[in-house]
């Protein structure tokens, strides 16, 4: 209408597109930076990593990757010559700073822990969270708006704060340090965020869609499944990635419910440190291998999250 | 095919009424519409049949069953939604096929293979068949939306304006296909739309639905001919038909309050013309003339009354003109205050014999006045 609007206003100028550029760039290169620098010290050797200068260029070595995943003992110089040659690489690395293998650290353990708590969680959150938010979004729910605020509300204290009840609780009910107890836990957790995000993606999906299917002979339970999940997929996948964040992520509850059975990554990593001197590379691989299953997950899901954005431009 | 059966359906949103005590009964093989303006309760009647409403008082009945409390999936009925439904995740086949796939009626791929090509054709949308269903045009995706419900050979079809978003051209084609194909199928065919045009020329019968309450139910010709409210006399035809004040025509029939004349029935006599005596004229005064293409519509100023003609070609007016309109008396359709049809003795000849819906039995035993 306006002189405001002479230029498109769906595509932007030259000159504004590549100030973008350049203000994305630097973005980018800020946040990659302490990452990119968390992966090359997981690479680096002990010496290598506390280095100063800092160094960029190293040689790589896998030597805080099989730090990460053994348990070594240092030996006299005489013990070592008169080891057998080594069956393995791993042991060839341990060897140069005069120590042997004793065995496979927690690590392992700890990192599947977290996969099955994690994902466990994840998918739980998710799949209550669907069925609620449909729920909410299309029954008459005595209470809806009450409901709605109580199920926000258990969000809006710190975790912590119940860090004490639930562990008693716990320990009565002997769900204490095992993977079970901490699905529920972060099930709970989430199931708030997920129920509002899913419920707002629901109440954009037009009923006539379910209602077709139930008139053409879908139960309404069919009906869920086969129009309104495919059709919710950006939601349940912006609800699953801030669920698998929370539950990969979460310290506090960890540290005080786990120790030797269900203990996640998160309370075990600062462990690290302590073992014979500060071992960084060890922590950076440490550090690496904890942040890649996220970033995966993210990517992959990506997809669905644009097609949810792109989703209010489709004529229906 | 089936019957469907309304007995007194009311059905209201918290202060809204919906649907206010309508009977109605569509016969076997039968193309009913429903017609009524925009919030007259048209979707709501039909979601009531399909069974996504709950009706608070009233029975449903298909096929001669009652079906008030059924699920939607017991039904059998098939429905065509006002806003386009399809599913934006799936291919115009898929679409096609969903309802087919339904698990309650385990039928097998070759059968929905053959079912989806058959009405693809039909409706022409073959070469679509690949296409993502929101890579279609406005037509196309009406033309699925139909498709999706003939698939399905139900007991009986619901139509929510399917035809609106489409263009007049459009319309027009499609509407002539599903008329053929009706009678093709013999289908039970309740059909939804505030166009008067798609009424008259899609119905077996029509039913006028206003605020709720079913005004009048009976066949094109007569609902035209006949209306028994002044609503339903505004509803058909186009040009709207004329209202006048009784005083203003002259009329003095006790409980008469306005007399109502279509457009083809004035008549224009020149200005100069000698009255007959027989027939009163008026002088007005021609405001605009509307070239429709085969008829010119005339609109004129009298007294304050806006009043429009059809006009025969080669009647040469224009604006600013004063003509002498004619009414033929009996061709006035009279009404009382409450806008109920006031019929004159000669007039129940007429009203006399046509369907068994609940107006006309109100019309029978409503307010008549000797002219
Ligand atoms: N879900 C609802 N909640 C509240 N009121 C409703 C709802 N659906 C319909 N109504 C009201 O009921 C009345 C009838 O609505 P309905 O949709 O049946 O009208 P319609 O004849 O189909 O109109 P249109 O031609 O615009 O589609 C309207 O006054 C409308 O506002
Ligand atoms: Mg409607």
């Amino acid at each position: 209408m306006g002189s405001a609007q002479a230029h498109s206003i769906v595509e932007p100028g030259r000159l504004s597109k590549r100030v973008a550029v350049v203000l994305v760039a630097l973005y980018a290169l800020f946040a990659v930076v302490p990452m990119a620098w968390i992966v090359m010290t997981s690479f680096k050797t002990t010496e290598d990593a506390i280095a100063y200068p800092p160094k960029v260029v190293f040689d790589p070595t896998l030597e805080g990757y099989v730090h990460l995943f053994t348990n070594r003992s240092r030996q006299t110089e005489e013990y070592m010559q008169d080891l057998p040659p080594a069956e393995h690489w791993w042991q060839e690395i341990v060897r140069e700073d005069n120590m042997v293998i004793t065995g496979p650290s927690r690590f392992a353990d700890r990192y599947l822990n977290s996969l099955v708590i994690g994902f466990g969680a994840t998918f739980l959150s998710v799949f209550f969270g669907a069925l609620a938010a449909y729920a909410f979004s299309r029954f008459k729910v005595p209470l809806r708006d009450d409901l709605m605020f109580f199920i926000l509300s258990t969000r809006m204290f710190p975790p912590v704060a119940i860090a004490i009840p639930v562990f008693l609780m716990y320990r009565e009910l002997g769900l204490n340090d095992t993977h079970l107890g901490m699905i529920i836990l972060y099930t709970a957790v989430n199931l708030s965020l997920s129920v509002w995000i899913l419920k707002g993606f629901m109440d954009e999906i037009p009923r006539e869609y379910e209602e077709a299917a139930m008139v053409d002979g879908y139960t309404r339970l069919q009906a869920f499944v086969k129009v309104v999940l495919p059709q919710a997929k950006a939601g349940i996948a912006a609800a699953a990635i801030f669920c698998l964040i929370f539950s990969w992520n979460e310290y506090n509850f960890a540290i005080l419910l786990t120790s030797g059975n269900a203990q996640t990554a998160p309370p075990f990593i600062p462990l690290i440190i302590g073992v014979g001197g500060q071992d960084w590379p060890a922590v950076g691989a440490a550090a690496t291998l904890f942040i890649l299953p996220a970033v995966i997950f993210t990517v992959l899901l990506r997809k669905y999250l644009l097609a949810g954005i792109t989703f209010g431009a489709v004529r229906r | 095919m089936a019957e469907i059966g309304l007995d007194a359906i009311t059905k209201s949103y918290n202060a809204t009424v919906a649907v206010d005590d309508v009977s109605l009964r569509v016969g076997d093989g039968e193309f009913f519409v429903l017609l009524g303006p925009t919030g007259a309760g048209k979707t709501t009647t039909l979601r009531t049949i399909a069974g996504l409403e709950m009706p608070e008082r009233g029975r449903v009945t298909i096929g001669g069953e009652d079906v008030t409390r059924a699920a939607p999936a017991e039904r059998d009925v098939a429905f065509v939604f006002q806003q386009f439904s399809l599913y934006p995740h799936y291919t115009v086949y898929d679409n096609l096929a969903f309802p087919l796939r339904a698990p309650a009626r385990r039928m097998a791929e070759a059968e929905i293979d053959r079912r989806v090509r058959k009405v693809a054709e039909q409706l022409h949308i073959t070469p679509k068949l690949g296409n993502q269903a929101t890579r279609l045009s406005g037509g196309e995706m009406q033309r699925v939306s139909i498709g999706r419900a003939l698939v399905r050979e139900p007991a009986v079809y619901l139509m929510d304006e399917p035809l609106s978003s489409l263009d007049a051209k459009l319309r027009e084609g499609l509407r002539v296909e599903l008329k053929h194909l009706q009678v093709d199928l013999g289908a039970t065919i309740l059909y939804v739309t505030h166009d008067q045009v798609e009424a008259l020329t899609l119905a077996d019968r029509i039913g006028v639905l206003h605020e709720g309450r079913l005004l009048q139910v009976d066949t094109p010709r007569q609902i035209y001919n006949d209306p028994d409210d002044a609503v339903v006399a505004y509803q058909l035809g186009a040009p709207a038909i004329n209202f006048l004040p009784a005083d203003a025509l002259g009329l003095d029939t006790p409980g008469v309050a306005s007399g109502a004349v279509r457009p083809e029935d004035v008549t224009l006599i020149a200005a100069d013309a000698p009255a007959d005596g027989s027939v009163p004229a008026v002088d007005a005064t021609v405001t605009q003339v509307e070239r429709l293409g085969p008829e010119d519509v005339a609109v004129f100023d009298w007294h304050g009354h806006t009043l429009r003609a059809l006009l025969t070609p080669g009647q040469a007016i224009s604006r600013g003109d004063v003509v002498a309109l004619r009414f033929e008396p009996d061709k006035i359709m009279l009404f009382d205050a409450r806008g109920r049809r006031v019929r004159r003795g000669a007039d129940r000849n007429t009203a006399a014999g046509h369907g068994a819906g609940p107006m006309s039995q109100r019309a029978d035993t409503g307010v008549r006045n000797a002219g």
